[in-house]
């Protein structure tokens, strides 16, 4: 250490001076990396944070309008006064009140928690001030827009009817286990049926004897002693009493006395009615695997957890418990979420290393061997330096944080192999190792901070992006601004001090041998100088050549369709199936049957699972599950052998179900990446008078469906939907000795049954119902004849008697949208097409055709429109601040304003070559496309600051003589090429090997777009600063005057 | 210089030209080359929606079907009983079993009876020989009498005394007669074809007259009061033949009489139907049930419930199938609900016979669209 007195003390070769330092700080750096990745969570996707809510109110017995006036509206005005709501979107159908609260985007994973509890307590607020009739009002906060992890179906496997009850007694064991695996965040159940102990009654019987369902109801309940009787006081002990006597088995039920007879004998339950133990009929829920019933266990892995070694817990779990059973029962894993998580992260890991290995060649192929090993350590280093960042802010390995590093891998290189360029430079002119090293990062520091700062001003709108998308794709700018401020730091501490130790610079006399120094042509670079000299000869000239790219990329943009997000390659797809609002669950199953009958006819599907009356437990972060008690709705997901099948199967499987099923809607969807839309294509209807809102909606559907892309439609204010009314004659009733309130409630214990009592069964608590056998109300002309009982008791009445049945339209829903009456559109596009544009071209083509919405009438968009269009707007919210800094950086780099402006013109071309080499592959422009743009601008405001510097390094050429611009330029040419070598390098493996939309969609735009920012840097940049500078100096070539029009 | 400077900034400019050029060429050519993504001739959502329809039938009135229930009743129910006084000394029948017309049901202890009988015979034994003496004492007066033997009065006291003799042995053989239907008496047999519904008494029971020994319940033709609501009884007739739904059984009934008043509480009026089976598997007191039809005549069509959607102002409407230049276009048609059953109703409206309308899937499509009917017709 004694020859190292001389050198100066300073901080930019104390890495190089210390190298105690330098190998500790490597070592702690990939320490901290390896361990980072041990234990960092792995995820498929990003956790979008929760910002919704639902509020489920029931009003039994409540019309549409009733519900909307007295409840809704209510509880809207009190949730209203909650600051971070967004928007309020709520439906009233009769006996409900559906309230889907949704947050503004500032709220993140870490606030959501205390608002839940805000509108927890707004809505007991106003529990008072709903009418009496009203339910408990229940708020359900669980519908994270996050796929299950596991789930499993236990299928009936055996003849005759499946035994549902007991299905659901292993389910309730199943899930059990599971909510014990450690690191499970929630376990639920889908399709069990609701248990309960069904006593049917023979309608007439129990007329005869002058009782009604109801009457059974209340002596059941009485004889169900579960409740004590008081206290022996003993002077030694108390003991407790209880009438023996509780409801404990059906056959008790059956003992239990109604009637007593004259002459002693006794009338039981069991000999008017039938008691068996059931479920509640119709379900709410059926769940289907491989076409037979089932109940469905649904767990997610919390986010903090590795999911590969959660799956491995909870397969022992569900393989113990399939252990247990012999027969009978089929444990099926419907779907696991592991393999396709580890399988993502492989491909993305795999194009991680491939896009490293590729940039390496690169390197290696333009600076030669000993440069390239010098520039490969920062690799190893940053990605660690990432993956502790990640670590320490609680992120998680997920594709999206991956895809940023595939991202970075271009852009962090570039500071290594400048800095090992610069080094070898200054040691090839002489100097000491120990000087090369302090010139070289005085000379960089500079620039490659401002060009780091521009780069993370870049990415910066993406990690500060709020909302479902900013939760999506925010870990990309994260990943992105990690590894490029680490890449700096890497740069000006480690890769100088190892270039300044191991570089070792070519003599100039040497032969040049390609595997030292690099490929290099001096027939080639003879060449390029006389092209730079012939084009920056007149810079006019250069900036055009420079400058055509990208402005033909403007003038393709606006022809570029818009997409929100890109689809997902899986070899699943969904399929979702309307019936009419009023079908009855078992009509909607037959359907579905039918449905998967044809699906199962095509060539390619593997496995089909079906939840009818509701949306099927999440299988991909994005799905929504919004249908909730909907017998009219089935939601299947399909497997397919592979997702090129997926692929094809989508149009086919389209195709086949709207010419063989058409008295259902059904909507065939590939996954989409992004965050969770509900429908293609959503506008938003407002005004006053529902009557008119529905006509607008129905014009608006015709319009849609006209529109070639469009598969179906729908509207959120459905047509009335059949309502029987019994008009009853109120004198007639009232001579009967019935009042009308006596007569819906026969009429609806009669229909519905009547629960009192209830039956403990080890942990299950089964409800007892009364009411009459399914063929005394399955007819209209059943329930005309029902039996009313009147008091005396001494004879019935039927009710046709006293009245008679209308139907009647009944409003199905009324649709609120931010406390306003909406009628919403929503339409399902075919599989690829373009929901934003074919919204607008529908509507814009209405409009040509002199449609007008009457006064008091306006349209919105919603759905993927709407999202996009908030995103787009989300990215722009700190574009003021940011721009101004990314402004700043470059003037304060370049002390001028006019070089700054340059620059802005690189970003503005940026955006350009971006558009065009979109267009180039015929894809529309996406998130991802702007994604893509915006590092393309990093990408290529760094190439550009590297020639600007250059040339104002050099004293001759800042003077703007032609000469020393263009030897200046050819000087940083191969780093320039360096650069854009290494980005199509990193990127190429995901434009080539990866299928699908989604990762080529934002490749492009990087590797299309950095061979016209090599352009731009080379020309554009020299062009600009030459004419910039033609004022200022005397060069004896040109004249100004004859360029002026070019 | 100026030469070469001149011809260094040509060469300048002509090299922009020819990269600008080619540039430009490039990119209009893949813009002419690249065909129009929005001319899509298949594929989902191309072709307009498939539906299926159905089409208008007229009718001339439909029925409207009401159920109504009603206790099974035998047609004659009697209570048994014995004319006499006395101890039942048997009963023949138990509860539930058949007894054909003349079947002994009970009997009573005629101990006494008998005894008194052969008293009564003995008497009448003695009477008769009193008789038969009078009258061969007659026969002996008269002859002597003929002889003159004996006086006129004598034979007018023989004459009397078989007068006397006859009249006593006629009331010994009627006093006989009248302890032999006595003893009859205490034997009861079924009157008709009957089941046996009750039992009252048991032996040993000493029973007063017209006290009740059995139930007996005709078997043949039982009958079926029923309360008939509404309008629906002036669809009944007498005579008119009936399903009659008792538990699972199906048998025909007809019907007997209709009763003149209508119930004042529950407003039914009772018709009695007689059933063309005995009670055997079908009981009294069982619950019957009949549906009657009520022919209402109003023309109309039937409809699907599922082909139903709302109007306006509370009307119903269906989509009907409109061909208009060769292209099928759905336009809504308001219609008059008159009757509904389950799942269809009875409507009237401007529609053509055979008009076709959409049966099914109204959620998938609204009026004005262009659509597809199933089938091809139409198109």
């Amino acid at each position: 250490m004694a020859g190292m007195e001389r050198t100066p003390r300073d901080l930019e070769t104390l890495f190089f001076r210390n190298r105690h330092l330098l190998w500790l700080s490597i070592v702690v750096i990939l320490v901290g990396g390896v361990s980072a990745v041990m234990s960092l969570p792995r995820l498929e996707d990003p956790r979008i944070a929760n910002r919704g809510v639902l509020v489920i109110t029931p009003v039994p017995g409540a019309s549409a309008e009733r519900v909307e006036t007295l409840v809704t509206e209510v509880l809207e005005e009190s949730l209203d006064e909650i600051g971070e709501i967004k928007d309020l979107d709520s439906t009233s159908r009769a006996g409900v009140s559906v309230i889907g609260v949704e947050f503004a985007e500032r709220v993140d994973a870490e606030t959501n928690q205390q608002l839940f509890a805000e509108v927890r307590d707004k809505v007991g607020e106003a529990r008072a001030l709903l009418p009496p009739e009203a339910g408990e009002p229940f708020v359900d906060d669980k519908r994270d827009p996050a796929a299950f992890t596991l789930i499993v179906g236990l299928t009936w496997d055996f003849d005759g009817e499946p035994q549902v009850g007991l299905l659901n007694r292993l389910a309730e064991d199943l899930s059990d286990r599971l909510r014990n695996v450690e690191g499970t965040e929630l376990v639920r159940i889908y399709g069990e049926p609701e248990e309960e102990i069904t006593i049917e009654a023979d309608r007439n019987e129990l007329a005869e004897l002058g009782l009604s369902a109801t009457d059974v109801a209340r002596l059941v309940g009485q004889a169900d002693a579960k409740r004590p009787a008081g206290m022996l006081r003993g002077e030694v002990s108390d003991v407790l009493i209880e009438v023996e006597g509780e409801l404990d088995t059906v056959r008790r039920i059956g003992r239990v006395p109604l009637v007593t007879g004259a002459d002693g004998s006794v009338l039981t339950v069991d000999d008017v009615a039938n008691v068996r133990r059931g479920w509640r009929t119709p379900e709410t829920e059926i769940a289907l695997v491989e076409g037979r019933r089932s109940v469905l266990v649904a767990a997610r892995v919390s986010s903090g957890v590795r999911v590969d070694q959660w799956a491995e817990r909870a397969n022992a779990v569900v393989s113990s418990f399939e252990a247990d059973r012999a027969g009978g029962v089929r444990v099926d894993r419907v779907f696991e979420q592991e393999p396709y998580t580890s399988a993502r992260l492989a491909i993305l890991a795999e194009n991680l290393l491939a896009g490293a290995g590729v940039i390496m060649l690169a390197v290696f192929v333009i600076m030669g061997i000993r440069p390239a090993v010098i520039v490969a350590t920062a690799l190893p280093l940053v990605v660690a330096v990432v993956m502790f960042g990640w670590q320490l802010s609680g992120g998680a390995i997920q594709q999206m944080s991956i895809f940023g590093m595939i991202i970075a891998l271009g852009l962090l290189i570039d500071n290594a192999i400048v800095m090992t360029d610069e080094v070898t430079t200054y040691k090839s002119r002489g100097a000491t190792p120990v000087a090369a090293v302090g010139q070289a990062v005085r000379h960089l520091f500079l620039p490659l901070l401002a060009s780091t700062i521009t780069t993370i001003l870049a990415f910066a709108p993406i990690m500060l992006l709020a909302g479902n998308a900013g939760d999506f794709v925010g870990s990309i700018g994260m990943s992105v601004i990690l590894a490029i401020s680490a890449s700096f730091v890497i740069a000006m501490t480690i890769t100088a001090a190892l270039a300044g130790l191991f570089a070792k610079p070519t003599p100039a006399e040497a032969k040049r041998r390609w595997y030292r120094d690099g490929v290099g042509s001096a027939w080639l670079s003879r060449l390029y100088e006389r092209v730079l000299r012939a084009l920056l000869g007149s810079p006019v000239a250069a900036i055009a050549v420079a400058a055509a790219l990208p402005l033909a990329g403007f003038v393709v943009g606006p022809r570029l369709g818009n997409q929100f997000f890109p689809p997902v390659d899986r070899n699943m797809f969904e399929v979702r199936v309307w019936m009419p609002s009023d079908s009855a669950i078992e009509a909607t199953l037959a359907e579905a049957e039918s449905v998967e009958s044809t699906l199962r006819s095509m060539a390619g599907v593997e496995g089909v699972s079906w939840l009818v009356g509701g949306s099927f437990p999440t299988v991909f972060y994005n799905l929504v599950m919004n249908q909730d008690r909907a017998s009219e709705y089935a939601h299947a997901i399909v497997t397919t052998e592979s997702s090129r099948a997926t692929k094809r199967l989508i149009d086919e499987a389209q195709v086949l179900l709207d010419e063989r099923h058409p008295k259902a809607q059904i909507v065939v969807r590939q996954f989409a990446q992004g965050p969770p839309v509900v429908a293609d294509i959503e506008y938003r209807l407002f005004g006053p008078n529902l009557g008119e809102l529905q006509l607008i909606g129905d014009r608006l559907r015709s319009a849609l469906q006209a529109h070639p892309e469009v598969l179906h439609s729908q509207a959120s204010m459905p047509r009335g939907e059949p309502k029987l009314f019994f008009e009853a004659d109120e004198d007639a009733a009232r001579i009967a000795g019935l009042t009308l309130a006596d007569i819906s409630t026969q009429l609806e214990a009669a229909l519905e049954g009547s629960t009192s009592g209830s039956v403990i069964e080890d942990l299950e608590r089964l409800p007892v119902r009364v009411r009459y056998v399914a063929e005394h109300r399955r007819r209209l002309s059943d329930i005309a004849s029902t039996a009313l009982v009147r008091g005396d008791a001494e004879r019935w009445t039927h009710a046709s008697s006293l009245g008679s049945f209308a139907l009647k339209p009944e409003l199905g829903g009324i649709a609120r949208f931010d406390s306003e009456r909406t009628n919403t559109i929503k339409a399902y596009v075919r599989n690829g097409g373009l929901p934003i544009d074919i919204g607008r071209t529908v509507l814009a083509k209405m409009n040509s055709e002199g449609w007008d919405l009457p006064a008091g009438y306006r349209i919105e968009f919603g759905g993927a429109s709407e999202q996009d269009a908030e995103a787009k707007a989300n990215l722009t919210t700190y574009a003021p601040i940011l721009g101004t800094l990314m402004v700043s950086t470059l003037i304060l780099a370049f002390r001028s304003v006019r070089y700054a402006l340059v620059l802005g013109f690189v970003a503005v071309f940026s955006v350009g070559l971006g558009l065009l080499s979109t267009w180039s592959i015929d894809f529309p422009v996406s998130f991802n496309t702007i994604l893509g743009t915006l590092g393309l601008i990093g990408v290529a405001l760094n190439d550009s600051i590297v020639v600007l510097a250059a040339i104002r390094a050099d004293d001759r050429a800042s003077r703007g003589e032609l000469d020393a611009v263009v030897a200046a330029v050819q000087g940083c040419t191969r780093h320039v090429i360096a650069t854009t070598a290494t980005t199509i390098g990193g990127f190429l493996p995901l434009l080539l090997f990866v299928g699908g939309d989604f990762w080529p969609s934002l490749a492009i735009v990087l590797v299309g777009g950095i061979g016209g920012a090599t352009l731009v840097a080379v020309l554009f940049i020299p062009g600009a600063y030459l004419l910039l500078n033609r004022g200022s100096t005397r060069s004896a070539a040109t004249v100004p005057a004859v360029v002026v029009g070019a | 210089m100026v030469s070469v400077d001149w011809m260094r900034r040509a060469g300048a400019w002509l090299t922009t030209l020819v990269v600008v050029a080619v540039l430009a060429g490039l990119v209009g050519f893949g813009a002419l080359t690249r065909p129009e993504a929005t001319e899509r001739t298949a594929g989902p959502g191309v072709e307009a929606l498939l539906v299926t329809t159905d089409e208008i039938r007229w009718e001339a009135g439909y029925t409207v079907q009401r159920s109504f229930v009603g206790r099974v009743e035998a047609r004659q129910e009697s209570d048994i009983g014995f004319e006499v006084a006395g101890m039942v000394a048997s009963v023949a029948v138990e509860e539930g079993e058949l007894a054909a017309t003349g079947t002994e049901l009970a009997r009573l202890d005629s101990e006494r009876l008998r005894a008194r009988r052969a008293e009564l015979m003995a008497a009448e034994e003695q009477a008769e020989a009193d008789r038969a003496l009078a009258e061969l004492t007659l026969k002996r007066i008269a002859e002597a009498r003929e002889l003159n033997a004996a006086s006129a009065q004598d034979l007018d006291d023989a004459e009397k005394a078989l007068a006397s003799a006859t009249a006593n042995a006629n009331r010994a053989s009627a006093a006989v007669a009248s302890i032999e239907v006595d003893i009859a008496k205490t034997t009861v047999r079924s009157p008709f074809d009957a089941v046996v519904a009750r039992r009252f008494v048991d032996v040993g029971r000493v029973i007063d007259a017209g006290m009740p020994v059995v139930r007996l319940l005709e078997r043949k033709h039982p009958e079926v009061r029923i309360g008939v609501g509404g309008a629906a009884v002036d669809a009944v007739s007498v005579g008119q033949h009936f399903d009659v739904r008792i538990r699972d059984r199906v048998v025909d009934g007809v019907v007997t009489s209709i009763l003149p008043v209508r119930d004042r509480a529950g407003r039914g009026v009772d018709v009695v139907v007689r059933l063309d089976a005995e009670i055997d598997g079908i009981r009294s007191g069982d619950l019957a049930r009949v549906t009657i039809g009520v022919e209402r005549v109003e023309r109309g069509f039937w409809l699907p419930m599922q082909a139903l959607t709302e109007g306006t102002r509370g009307l119903w409407s269906v989509y009907v199938v409109d061909v208009v230049d060769g292209e099928s276009m759905l336009r809504r048609a308001d219609v008059e609900v008159l009757h509904q059953e389950t799942d269809r109703v009875f409507a009237r409206g401007a529609l053509a016979d055979d008009q076709r309308f959409v049966a099914a899937g109204l959620q998938r499509v609204s009026p004005g669209m262009r659509v597809r009917v199933m089938g091809g017709e139409g198109e």
